[in-house]
């Protein structure tokens, strides 16, 4: 028996998906990466209660709002907490170490929260920083020695021209031959985010505004769908294999076979 | 009228496709060239079919200079923050994509060839675009599947294809140019066809169909073995529970067989004459396993399967914080804990049973297969990711749905559904968005 498919509950759902992610798309603040040292080899810095790391960096934009290290623990099982700071920096002493200023941002991280080794996001209110300038990343743990925090770091040599050239590791205010793992982010909008999907691509795949409209085309039919989900199908279905009232597949294998809707 | 007719009567298909499409269009978008895994190597396998129209050798396919200078134009290796971002074009490089199956390849000729006016870069793109195909064909085939084995349960049929469309790791390696959404549509198909086999579809047309999912999956990607063990499973148990018609159940299960090795077996063949081994492989160590117990037991393999199943494959694909992860973990141990939960249940009170027991022996079996496969892998050959998971995605996400929603009273289903797949929906926004798009430089 055809029944009529009622068309709005599933449009109503439909336009109010697409206003609702329209309105986040162009509103929301995402984090756009300025600067990654990446990781080689299997160097890493033991981080524990008896020592700290400084990282010093350049700012690549005016501001930072997320720095990324990647984590691992000589024991899984260990308890403990690990301090990161950013901090000005003043310089370099005459014995060569890092003299720090004030504390610009700080993050407590529980290293009890992890027990394999994986990214983790130290995110704050966003920074101001001068672009070009130096800063510090300053690490501290209250873990014993036997329990240390691994902090990923890139090889001592200069694999492929590796060797970070904005800034230097420290490792308890003696310089160290290799660099931390780190990407440093800082917020921007949508439109300055795609702007950098343009290399490469042909058109239309290169432009911002295609990129939107199939964003929110997406979230609309998901709202559409949403509602047939969420009312289990009720809506009618008008098709040919007399599925009465379940959603539409049109009589194919399965659909049709009269079982009780749920 | 006709039209409209069978868009009213496959809305929801109709809806998961443009879903899909823009799912897909948005992955491609927003992917650098040559940023998913190997897509350089699969490129240049495709290159080699155009120039030299003849399938190659495991270890005798060099990296073609023109591709490598688009890997230093496209600035590849500052990607990944290194200073030195030199290519070598002179001395040859293998291309290790060589010893993989052709028809992938052999299907993104056209593509290849309609942009073949454009830049290298072009070429991809156009290649990236054709391979998001498979995608709206494996939401196609995943809606059929799910419509034959949840009959009469709407939020199982279009939440299942859902979690596949919102499933991070799938969506990028789909829009890329690598094999794994062809062999994710084939082994989906082959489910399907085999699902419609137990249900009592034992046609030689039936078998034919097996016969040709399973062959061209083998043309594929040799890890589409697994669809062997998995058939024959099938076929075991119809040929214990259908006594009398046993004769005609092998004859299908010949032609099944025959089919698939007429298919492709003329690749292994050929691999064997040439290299010695029906498929060649370099041998990676990474855990130190001496076996499958100690692997998933005392080393971090589980954990990274989970993590690169989902979206990590690299810090190039989609590095999702570790937070993340451990909530999927949680996420997967609920579901697990409902699954037993909904099964007990479902005994208890059949009005309630989210699957048929033989469904639910398709799937987890299945996946279990795939599981073991890949641990296999690892200790023999070792590189193995959670990728290689993806012919079987579509009984992890029906597993894991279920898991989720069919303990609950069935009224309460549809809605719990569509509240998953609200948060699948918020993590694929997310993954694309917050994790993969700020990443591109």
């Amino acid at each position: 028996m055809m029944r009529h498919y009622r068309f709005w509950p599933q449009t109503i759902s439909a336009v109010m998906l697409l206003a609702v992610a329209s309105l986040w798309l162009f509103t929301a603040s995402f984090p756009e990466l300025d600067e990654i040292q990446p990781a080689a080899g299997d160097a890493a810095a033991t981080l524990n209660a008896g020592n700290e790391y400084v990282q010093t960096f350049t700012a690549e934009s005016d501001s930072i709002s997320r720095i990324e290290l990647v984590l691992d623990k000589m024991d899984p099982k260990s308890q403990g907490n690990m301090r990161f700071e950013i901090r000005e920096y003043k310089g370099i002493d005459p014995e060569g170490s890092p003299v720090l200023g004030d504390v610009l941002r700080e993050v407590t991280l529980d290293t009890g929260s992890f027990d394999y080794m994986g990214g983790h996001r130290f995110e704050f209110d966003p920074l101001p920083v001068a672009n070009g300038a130096l800063y510090a990343i300053r690490l501290t743990s209250d873990n014993p020695e036997d329990k240390s925090i691994w902090v990923m770091g890139t090889a001592t040599n200069d694999y492929k021209g590796i060797t970070y050239k904005g800034g230097a590791l420290f490792d308890n205010g003696e310089p160290n031959k290799g660099e931390l793992y780190f990407v440093i982010y800082h917020n921007t909008g949508i439109s300055e985010l795609l702007a950098k999907i343009v290399p490469f691509r042909p058109e239309p795949l290169s432009s911002a505004f295609f990129f939107e409209a199939i964003f929110v085309i997406g979230a609309g039919s998901f709202g559409w769908l949403l509602w047939e989900v969420g009312s289990g199908g009720k809506g009618g279905s008008g098709g040919k294999g007399g599925t009465g009232g379940k959603a539409g597949c049109g009589g194919k294998a399965g659909c049709g076979s009269g079982e009780k809707e749920d | 009228m006709r039209l409209r007719r069978w868009l009213s009567g496959n809305r929801i298909l109709v809806a998961l496709l443009v879903l899909t499409a823009a799912k897909s269009l948005l992955w491609v978008a927003a992917i650098p060239p040559w940023r998913s895994p190997d897509s350089y190597l699969h490129f240049g396998y495709i290159e080699f079919l155009s120039r030299e129209h003849t399938v190659p050798v495991s270890g005798r396919l060099d990296h073609y200079p023109d591709v490598l200078q688009s890997l230093e134009r496209t600035n590849l290796y500052g990607v990944f923050g290194l200073y030195d971002t030199h290519m070598d074009l002179v001395t040859p490089q293998v291309n290790n994509a060589g010893g993989h199956p052709p028809l992938y390849y052999t299907l993104m000729l056209p593509a290849y060839w309609a942009a073949s006016g454009g830049s290298m870069e072009t070429q991809l793109y156009a290649v990236m675009l054709f391979t998001s195909i498979f995608s709206l064909l494996l939401a196609w085939v995943a809606y059929r599947l799910a419509c034959e084995i949840f009959p009469g349960k709407t939020y199982m049929q279009a939440g299942v294809p859902l979690l596949l469309i919102f499933h991070p790791q799938l969506g990028f390696i789909s829009s890329s140019a690598v094999q794994d959404s062809l062999l994710a549509l084939l082994f989906t198909w082959l489910l399907y066809h085999l699902a419609v086999f137990a249900r009592g579809d034992f046609s030689y047309r039936r078998g034919i169909f097996i016969g040709v999912a399973v062959g061209l999956g083998m043309l594929t990607k040799s890890s589409f073995l697994m669809a062997y063990p998995v058939g024959a499973a099938v076929f075991a148990v119809m040929l214990y529970t259908q006594k009398g018609r046993r004769l005609h159940l092998l004859k299908v299960m010949a032609a099944a067989a025959g089919i698939s090795l007429l298919i492709c077996g003329w690749f292994y063949v050929r691999n064997y004459i040439e290299l010695g081994a029906a498929q060649p492989y370099e041998r990676t160590e990474r855990y130190h396993a001496a076996n499958i117990w100690t692997l998933w037991l005392r080393t971090s393999f589980r954990a990274e399967l989970i993590s690169s199943f989902l979206g990590n494959f690299s810090w190039l694909s989609i590095p999702l914080p570790i937070t993340e992860l451990y909530w999927f973990r949680r996420i997967l141990q609920v579901a697990v804990a409902g699954f037993v939960a909904a099964t007990a249940i479902g005994w208890w009170k059949p009005a309630w049973q989210i699957m048929k027991t033989w469904v639910a022996a398709l799937l987890a079996g299945t996946f279990t297969v795939f599981l073991l496969a890949v641990s296999y892998f690892e200790i023999t050959v070792g590189g193995s990711q959670g990728r290689y998971l993806f012919p079987a995605v579509f009984p992890f996400w029906a597993l894991l749905l279920a898991g989720l929603v069919g303990w609950m009273p069935p009224a309460w289903r549809p809605r719990a559904t569509a509240v998953i797949v609200t948060v699948a929906g918020l993590l694929f926004t997310w993954s694309l968005l917050m994790e993969f798009l700020p990443r591109v430089t």
